[in-house]
């Protein structure tokens, strides 16, 4: 399955960043309603740079995968939101190539070809949207 | 089948029926047929295609009626699906029957649409809705006893689980009922393509199902009641047709039941098209094709047991519902996907049973008259398949 690339299973294989924080200022949840998965945010930030961050949940490989790669580069980035809002471009359609510090991302880019499990991967990215808001 | 099924020509298996059956060509071609040679709206107009048109409509309410048991065609509500027909109930008959202690009851294996009514109209109200528990996977039937009582304004009941394929024995409740002064609301989405329902011989006061699931069109749904029941429910909708005239410009004369409760414009294309589902149920009768889908669920299941490692939530039946130990439904529902293998996954709309199990969700596999065994061999190497790739 073209889907599931290595990289994506070894991150919900292994995942790196699935924990809660021991000191966390902000915490979020989200749900995708059509299958009941759902992902807990919990992070450190300054303004809206993400200092630190990470997550628990439950939910499938696609939805805890992208959740465990959020955590992995969000902190790297000096404008998360732009990240984010160009992720759920390219997973909609949007014709983007993540280079750099981003290239992981580009694993997602298989899912327009797969539109019904869009919303798995962008849980995590919507709900980090709602604490930056 | 493909004959029969146009879509079965896209190749793809289809494993859904519980979510919609597909639509025989009879009942695609009825429906585009009412547009081309009548077309007219119903119930308006004096033209003599008018007046056909209507005289149509009204003959497929008889007939649909005898249907499922009764012998007045004015028990019979045209609404726009299974969900329409509940809230009517609802809305226009429970809420006016609310007293201090009042309850409602229904039961852990409700789908959505005979979930959120109720609760809503409960909190709504300030009333305690009841909610029957699950043995297992099964509903509990010791606490029909406990939980109907002569409080209870109305009993909602599946006639059968759209997750587990159970199908409720109607038997107990509907006694229960009778003892406590409950009414019994029957909702038979799921049940009425696989068992006939005789409303009048079980003594249902209100009996709800929508056309899609029986073969038939989208936005069309039948509430079936007592004529002395329909006669007391409030209209919730308000506007044309369901009013015989206006005097003093504000006093309203609502028109006779079945009328009065079927505001605004009907779907009669849709209506029409029912018309062939039935002379479709004539010849593949409902009897037969659940024999044939018992049987050919007993060959899934028999394979399913066969792979180690899952969770059947369903005993025998055309509906089996189960999870693959640690791959999430959806990621297996990619690799059935792949396969041109149409499955549901996730909560079915019936979260209560899932919250209560604390799971996600499911694979159900849901049989129709045009599966074979042969689909269900690709079905199981697919789930090894799975297995392989993620455990």
């Amino acid at each position: 399955m073209s889907l599931y690339k290595e990289t994506l299973m070894k991150h919900f294989r292994d995942p790196q960043f699935k924990r809660e924080l021991t000191n966390y200022q902000e915490m979020e949840d989200g749900v995708n309603p059509s299958c009941g998965d759902n992902i807990t945010l919990y992070l450190n930030k300054n303004d809206n740079i993400i200092e630190e961050i990470s997550f628990t949940g439950n939910g499938c490989a696609i939805s805890m995968a992208s959740a465990d790669i959020l955590c992995s580069i969000i902190t790297k980035t000096t404008d998360p939101k732009a990240v984010i809002l160009e992720f759920i471009q390219m997973i909609t359609g949007g014709d983007i190539t993540f280079k750099d510090d981003l290239e992981v991302l580009n694993v997602f880019k298989e899912m327009q070809n797969f539109p019904a499990r869009r919303s798995c991967a962008i849980l995590p990215w919507k709900t980090l949207e709602k604490v930056l808001s | 089948m493909t004959d029969i099924f146009p879509l079965l020509n896209n190749e793809f298996i289809y494993f859904d029926a519980a979510a919609t059956n597909l639509k025989p060509n009879s009942v695609i071609e009825a429906q585009s047929r009412y547009y081309t040679d009548y077309g007219l709206n119903i119930g308006r107009g004096s033209s003599l295609l008018n007046y056909k048109s209507s005289d149509i409509i009204e003959n497929i309410r008889v007939r649909t009626a005898e249907f499922i048991g009764s012998t007045n065609p004015n028990e019979l509500v045209f609404t726009s699906n299974a969900t329409d027909s509940i809230n009517i109930v609802a809305q226009g008959y429970v809420k006016n029957r609310v007293k201090k202690n009042s309850n409602i009851v229904i039961t852990m294996l409700e789908h959505h649409s005979n979930y959120v009514p109720w609760i809503n109209l409960a909190k709504e109200m300030d009333i305690e809705c009841r909610i029957i528990p699950l043995d297992g996977y099964s509903l509990d039937y010791s606490y029909i006893d406990k939980y109907i009582d002569e409080n209870t304004i109305i009993t909602s009941v599946t006639g059968m689980s759209n997750i587990t394929g159970e199908v409720t024995d109607l038997t107990p409740f509907i006694t229960r009922c009778r003892e406590k002064g409950s009414k019994i609301l029957v909702d038979a989405a799921q049940l009425i393509g696989h068992k006939r329902v005789n409303v009048t011989d079980l003594d249902i006061d209100f009996l709800v199902f929508s056309a899609h699931k029986l073969f038939g069109p989208f936005g069309l749904g039948f509430l079936y009641g007592k004529f002395k029941n329909l006669e007391e429910i409030t209209p919730t909708r308000f506007g044309g047709n369901m009013v015989s005239y206006i005097n003093n410009l504000t006093h309203i004369h609502y028109r006779e039941i079945p009328r009065r409760l079927e505001s605004g414009t009907q779907n009669p294309g849709a209506i029409f098209a029912f018309d062939a589902v039935l002379d479709f149920l004539e010849i593949y009768k409902i009897e037969d094709n659940e024999k044939k889908l018992i049987q050919l669920s007993s060959y899934l299941l028999d394979r399913l047991k066969s792979i180690p490692g899952l969770i059947i939530y369903s005993e025998i039946g055309s509906i089996i519902s189960f999870n693959i130990i640690g791959v999430h439904p959806h990621d297996a529902s990619d690799f059935f996907d792949n396969k041109n293998i149409v499955v549901r996954t996730g909560n079915l709309c019936a979260s209560p049973f899932f919250t209560n199990l604390e799971q996600s969700g499911v694979v159900r596999v849901s049989l129709g008259i045009y599966n074979n065994k042969n689909e269900i061999d690709r079905l199981i190497d697919t789930i090894i398949e799975i297995k392989e790739f993620f455990l």
